[in-house]
């Protein structure tokens, strides 16, 4: 029998290249995920963030819309005002708080995500003796109503609807 | 045929071989292609929440309180008309009116698609007395009593509190000096405030009228006609011929809310003209004959007003006390 020239060495190349596209196709696509997981994950604090204001800024807005209507009155003790607000219950997918702060005419609101680290605040500001009580709320429909009796002079409150 | 055979078995398993292959690809593809969707998705829900932040930020705030103040407005105007020209009982066909009223706003706002109500709460009523004099066809008549010669009288005995007093004179019938000139006092110096305070109308030049006030230290200011030659003087709302007058504020010191005093014309032949105005409390009650100088009526001093307005986005509702022109108004 004639010898094979190199021996046993022969067809080694096939597997060494099989091994290596493997090898390097692993890698390549690998480094694909990792960049396509960290851009939606980008992308969605981003939506969280940008749906957090728009959200914070409509009930600001209604805070508004309420202090509005209780400066305007003579008799605060006999007004009604009941605003409803339906918000979505979860920005870019996860649930959110909602919080109210305030110290005299002025104060914010602060949404925070349930995923931690993205919050929104929001300042807002009300029309002289009319106060805004203090409160915590999860994300989804809300009342802003007047309430004569509460504090000194009476309240404005977000509550859950 | 064995070769074609073997050639055939080949074929089979190269082609099972070629299936089996590039799935690593195939599975990253499919992988990457579910986050892209999932991207989509995300920046939908994000355009629907921008979509929100278009909508209009006020949710019917700003027509809940144009409602109010267009209520408010239309029912002092109606009550003025009653008093003016009620005959009878002011207190029914006031209330036929402002139900009447109430239909119609109820009727327009319904095509809004908002429900707004107005009610007068007939409880609240606080009454009072409608004084006016009227122009007759010969033209205006002098600010005397009604027996026509007394030139310094008591309009209203014991009164607290006037409400949309309006004079109106012609500037030819002034007195040209402050001190015989027509002078509307309100004199708390019996059981009030121990406090008297006034305004004195002359015709110094022209047709020019200056009115001076008097609360312990004289203001006066001079003011040209309007256009028919006449001024009108708002004592309650401290407007003359529509212009302000920062001193004009009705018996300053000496009307509080509860304090009596008289409201009193001296020199009531030195001017011709006409007034109305409202108060709460006088000591002759009412004197309802049209010809007298003044003729008095009974009449609504103060009611509150119930006024609910309902879209589906806000419920508002306020009582509103309805007392036209009074002076802090």
């Amino acid at each position: 029998m004639r010898e094979h020239p190199g021996g046993t060495d022969r067809a080694v190349s096939v597997t060494v290249g099989y091994v290596m596209t493997l090898a390097v196709s692993t890698l390549l696509l690998s480094g694909l995920f990792v960049a396509g997981g960290s851009f939606v994950d980008t992308q969605r604090e981003r939506a969280a963030q940008g749906e957090l204001t728009v959200v914070g800024e409509r009930v600001a807005a209604d805070v508004g819309t309420v202090d509005r209507l209780v400066a305007s009155t003579t008799s605060r003790s006999n007004l009604t005002v009941n605003r409803s607000v339906s918000l979505p219950r979860r920005a870019a997918g996860t649930g959110y708080r909602i919080d109210v702060t305030a110290t005299g005419t002025e104060g914010t609101i602060t949404l925070e995500s349930d995923r931690p680290g993205t919050a929104v605040t929001v300042p807002f500001a009300t029309s002289r003796n009319v106060t805004v009580r203090n409160a915590t709320v999860d994300g989804g429909d809300l009342l802003i109503y007047w309430d004569p009796d509460a504090g000194s002079d009476g309240e404005v409150v977000v509550s859950a609807a | 045929m064995a070769d074609v055979s073997v050639s055939l078995d080949r074929e089979d398993a190269d082609a099972a071989r070629d299936e089996d292959r590039a799935q690593i690809i195939l599975i990253t593809g499919l992988t990457l292609a579910v986050l892209f969707v999932a991207v989509v998705l995300l920046l939908n829900t994000v355009i629907y929440t921008e979509n929100l932040a278009t909508r209009g930020v006020d949710a019917g705030g700003a027509e809940a309180i144009e409602f109010r103040e267009g209520a408010v407005d239309d029912l002092a105007g109606i009550l003025h008309r009653e008093h003016r020209n009620s005959t009878d009982d002011v207190f029914a066909n006031f209330n036929a009116s402002a139900r009447r009223y109430g239909r119609t706003v109820a009727d327009l706002r319904a095509r809004d698609g908002a429900v707004g109500e107005v009610r007068v709460d007939n409880s609240t009523v606080v009454t009072g007395y409608f004084i006016a004099q009227n122009e007759t066809d010969s033209g205006f008549r002098d600010m005397t009593a009604p027996d026509g010669t007394t030139t310094n009288w008591t309009v209203a005995g014991n009164a607290t509190r006037t409400r949309n007093y309006r004079l109106t004179v012609d500037p030819g019938s002034l007195s040209s000096s402050a001190g015989t000139a027509f002078t509307v006092v309100a004199d708390g110096s019996t059981g009030g405030t121990n406090e008297t305070w006034s305004v004195a109308l002359s015709n110094p030049t022209d047709d020019n009228l200056t009115v001076t006030v008097d609360n312990g230290t004289t203001v006066s200011e001079t003011f040209t006609p309007r256009p028919d030659g006449n001024h009108t003087v708002d004592l309650t709302g401290g407007t003359v011929n529509g212009e302000r007058f920062d001193a004009l504020v009705w018996a300053e010191g000496v009307q509080t809310g509860s304090d009596r005093f008289d409201l009193r014309y001296e020199n009531g032949d030195a001017a011709r003209g006409t007034y109305h105005l409202v108060v709460d409390e006088r000591d002759d009650g009412a004197n309802p004959g049209r010809p007298s100088r003044p003729y008095v009526i009974d009449a609504i001093y103060s009611v509150d007003v119930e006024i609910t307005y309902r879209t589906p986005e806000l419920e508002y509702a306020d009582v509103v006390r309805l007392a036209p022109g009074e002076r802090d108004a």
